[in-house]
């Protein structure tokens, strides 16, 4: 079953193909940097939600925008609703006797620490990748008009395969 | 033919992907052969609690049965666990104890397929990820027919599935891209297997969409969402996607959605939230829809996209989704979209060009008719059932 339909009057994969080849040819000629960084976050929030992490991690994530913080107070801290307080006043009272055993602020200290370092990180790739991609456009634009004037064709359009 | 149909859930009431596919099925099969359904008690599919009473009943022209689902599920226990397969190196036994917190926990259906097995030629289950379809299908392996909904989901790596889709006797697949994922995963070709979907059914009445535009006060042009208003559906996606295209158009459509809202979708002047709504409305609805679009990254088969093709209109699709873009490729019926960009491009493309966009309407219509016909339908499971009955069951130690 479900083979393609013999002679059909519209293409969708033509039709894809065009729409994208426009998308391409626009943004060569009117991206702007914010519009390029909007594009960069939310190809990275599409690669992120791709992976196979668990979809509640996922989603967390993504709903920050690839953002993420840790706040050492979570470890100590209940939000439970009704129970909260209570549970938050015993956990102060227990901590020094907890902290007699094993003390958990360095390490809490440190992913917190962490945290910050990966916010960068992530601030780093996205700049790097929102330079890269202006650097891209701007050759693109830079070599298309002599190359049809050398050869008098038209440039080849990107290699797609059918999605 | 006696044929039996076991599902997680069965009611008029519910209209969830497997479940809508395994009424219509028996529906359809009744006409020809003595069909009965064995089910659970549940209505929610997120905890299985025990709604309707147990025993037999009638749903329409076919025969119900319905057992307890002993424990409800823990959607939190089940979630935790789930998460902690994925990302573990495990065991059998784990994967075993994964599918009981999956449920639905009903182990007296089980006893039931065991009891009665010789009652039926053959008995067809539904989505193969779930404890009744897993311990049903293996109770019966040379009767069992496999429908096994499945999309790109992880958990269709578990080592406990490959037992399951070798150890029946044949598979009814929704889509080739569906057949496609379970047979590069569990290499189960000499299991007979045939691409069928299911046919739709048609609206209760012809469509009326002024009817639908006076009932929800729609009176500008609108595109139109259909399904759960879910993350798993990616509606919040979608109206993200579309408050940003709209801002930035002098004259955008409004985005209308129909379904149960399950996650909640940020609110815009240009989007409508309808909520569930019933069959005829939804006809409605189609019927004056510009086009119809599905964000969602996994399905097996998207009946709503069939639906929109039979009202003969255009559909843009989520590019993710290996099913939805397959579907328009082969039907030439719809776009499909790979980013925000995309979108919106496609949006604009589809609104200037309505000529174009009622060929694309035309072409989904031919092709439903040509491949979900209720005829092509029941002629491909009785082929199934001949072919199933011809080869030997192959058991995968």
């Amino acid at each position: 079953m479900e083979k393609r339909r013999s002679g059909p009057k519209v293409d969708v994969v033509q039709i894809v193909q065009q729409i994208r080849r426009q998308i391409e040819e626009q943004h060569t000629e009117q991206a702007t940097a914010s519009q390029v960084r909007q594009e960069v976050r939310d190809r990275l929030l599409i690669q992120w939600r791709q992976l196979p992490f668990p979809e509640d991690v996922k989603k967390d994530v993504a709903d920050q925008q690839l953002q993420w913080l840790f706040d050492p107070e979570a470890f100590w801290f209940s939000r439970r609703p009704g129970w909260g307080p209570i549970i938050n006043f015993f956990r102060r009272l227990f901590r020094p006797f907890v902290k007699l055993f094993f003390n958990p602020d360095p390490l809490l200290h440190h992913v917190h620490r962490l945290s910050y370092l990966v916010q960068f990180q992530n601030q780093l790739i996205e700049d790097l990748l929102v330079e890269r991609e202006l650097l891209q456009r701007k050759a693109s634009e830079r070599d298309r008009p002599r190359r049809f004037a050398r050869s008098g064709r038209r440039r080849k359009p990107p290699d797609r395969r059918t999605p | 033919m006696r044929l039996a149909i076991v599902v997680q859930r069965y009611g008029e009431d519910i209209a969830s992907g497997a479940e809508l596919h395994a009424r219509n099925l028996a529906e359809l099969l009744q006409g020809r052969h003595h069909v009965e359904v064995f089910t659970t008690c549940a209505r929610d599919y997120v905890t299985w609690r025990n709604h309707y009473p147990a025993g037999s009943t009638a749903v329409g022209p076919v025969r119900v049965h319905r057992f307890p689902v002993r424990r409800p599920r823990d959607p939190r226990a089940y979630g935790l666990w789930e998460q902690y397969l994925l990302t573990h190196p495990h065991s059998e036994a784990d994967e075993y104890r994964w599918l009981q917190l999956e449920g639905p926990y009903a182990p007296r259906l089980v006893d039931a397929v065991r009891r009665r097995s010789t009652d039926f030629d053959f008995w067809i289950f539904f989505s193969f990820r779930y404890y009744t379809t897993f311990h049903g299908a293996l109770t019966v392996p040379d009767r069992s027919i496999l429908v096994p909904t499945a999309e790109e989901d992880p958990i269709i790596g578990f080592s406990i599935f490959r037992k399951l889709f070798h150890g029946v006797r044949g598979i009814a697949y929704n889509s080739v891209e569906e057949q496609r994922l379970i047979q590069g995963m569990t290499r189960n070709y000499s299991v007979p297997g045939v691409v069928v979907g299911i046919h739709v059914q048609p609206p209760p009445e012809p469509p009326r969409p002024e009817r639908f535009r006076q009932r929800w006060d729609v009176s500008e042009p609108y595109v139109l969402f259909v399904g759960r208003v879910d993350v798993n559906k990616g509606a919040p996606q979608l109206v993200e996607m579309f408050v940003r295209y709209a801002e930035s158009r002098p004259n955008p459509p409004l985005l209308v959605l129909l379904g149960p809202v399950v996650d909640s979708v940020p609110s815009h002047p240009r989007v409508r939230v309808l909520g569930p709504v019933d069959e005829q409305t939804k006809w409605d609805a189609l019927a004056g829809c510009e086009f119809l679009i599905n964000p969602s990254p996994l399905e097996s088969l998207s009946m709503v996209l069939l639906e929109a093709w039979k009202a003969r209109k255009a559909v843009l699709v989520n590019s993710q989704c290996a099913v939805l873009r397959g579907q328009c490729i082969r039907s030439d019926g719809g776009l499909f979209y790979t980013s925000p960009a995309e979108f919106s491009r496609m949006m604009d493309w589809l609104l200037e060009h309505p000529d174009l966009r009622q060929q694309l309407g035309e072409n989904g219509r031919a092709y439903v008719d040509e491949h979900y016909r209720p005829d092509v339908i029941l002629r491909k499971y009785e082929e199934l059932f001949e072919r199933a009955r011809a080869v030997p069951v192959t058991q995968v130690a």
